[in-house]
């Protein structure tokens, strides 16, 4: 069915479920990823097309391939072939979040000298890390924030707060970009990319209840055996 | 250049009407599509829904009266008036209209999730119809003074 782009919208975006202000009240994804998918199939051709390279590029789950200079091209190439520039914005400045914080690894696991150029893909802060890649923040602590926080918590070895502070920032920033955008793609797209955060942080949580439940089982296994 | 003047003053004579019910239909719709979302979002509250969606329809009722009020038989000497008043008075309520859609729509929305809220979210709504029939009670004013 083809609907007016403005009513479609509309449509698509009063049907979703509001998400909660913060990330952490939400204790499970609005609504579920069948649902969701009904939802979305609202979107035109195109759009759709968008949102799948979206999350594409965004989820490890999607990236198979080893990580070289060829990977590199290709993901430039997809967000190239992207016709709309917010969400250009928002697949850079994510990778450029998980390049930091792939530095912030390296550095962590003793590697004394930045990595070639090339590993890196987007090159805007690749100056700044080379030049201060002994600083705690990476030079990087003015423009953005959150560094310093992340670097602390990945030297103090706090993975799990490491993980959920960083998911916080990515949820701060989208709930930031979604201002202005109320009834268009781009709140879709927002939408979209806030409800993954949600599954992801709680599969998370579904791992560790499905490793505890499985540790109760093996010692409840073992506990009869000695019986 | 008389005859010209005299199809303005007919123009003038129907806009408001026209410019109200264009406005109304795309303010209706964008609320309704909201409306409709929100149905499939939610278990109750539909009537209500359905209801704010109904909002912009308000504007195409000041046109129709607008244009009763300027009905006269259209001549050289105020044509020009007719013309003046009509089309500015159809455009205010025709963007009244799209926007109070908008409104509603967000109204809508926000309301499904916290229902407790609904009378205040339709408050911006309601101030946007302020403004419509500002632009309604003074075409009316103002078309006392038309010959």
């Amino acid at each position: 069915m083809n609907y007016p782009t403005n009513c479609k919208y509309t449509l698509l975006v009063s049907s979703l479920p509001i998400h909660k202000t913060l990330l952490f009240d939400e204790k499970q994804t609005p609504l579920s990823r069948i649902q969701l998918n009904k939802r979305l199939k609202l979107l035109d051709k195109n759009d759709a097309a968008d949102l799948l390279k979206i999350e594409q590029l965004l989820h490890w789950s999607h990236i198979k391939e080893d990580i070289n200079q060829t990977f590199v091209n290709k993901t430039m190439g997809s967000i190239e072939s992207l016709s709309n520039n917010f969400i250009k914005n928002i697949i850079i400045w994510r990778l450029e979040i998980r390049i930091i914080l792939a530095a912030l690894r390296m550095r962590h696991q003793g590697q004394n000298t930045p990595p070639v150029k090339n590993i890196f893909g987007f090159d805007y802060w690749y100056f700044m890390m080379t030049k201060y890649w002994h600083e705690p923040d990476l030079g990087l602590g003015k423009q953005l924030s959150w560094v310093a926080e992340a670097n602390k918590l990945l030297t103090e070895n706090k993975n799990l707060q490491l993980e959920k502070f960083l998911f916080g920032v990515v949820w701060d920033h989208y709930q930031q970009l979604s201002l202005g955008h109320y009834f268009n793609f781009e709140a879709v797209i927002i939408y979209v990319l806030r409800w993954d955060i949600i599954d992801r942080w709680n599969s998370y949580d579904n791992e560790i209840a499905a490793q505890r439940f499985n540790d109760l089982i093996d010692a409840e296994l073992q506990n009869k055996i000695i019986c | 250049m008389s005859d010209f003047i005299l199809i303005l003053g007919w123009f003038g004579l129907y806009a408001p009407m026209a410019l109200g019910a264009i406005g109304s239909i795309m303010g209706c719709s964008i609320a309704g599509q909201a409306a409709i979302g929100a149905m499939l979002d939610t278990e109750s509250g539909y009537g209500r829904y359905v209801g704010v969606s109904a909002m912009p329809s308000s504007q195409v009722i000041y046109g129709i009266v607008v244009m009763f009020t300027l009905n006269r038989t259209i001549t050289l000497e105020n044509a020009p008036g007719i013309f003046s008043i009509g089309l500015l008075c159809g455009l205010a309520l025709l963007f009244s209209a799209v926007y109070q859609g908008q409104c509603c729509a967000s109204a809508i929305h926000a309301s499904k999730a916290k229902p407790e809220i609904f009378g205040l979210s339709v408050a911006p709504a309601a101030i946007v119809e302020g403004f419509a029939v500002f632009a309604f009670i003074f075409a009316l004013v103002i078309s006392g003074n038309i010959p």
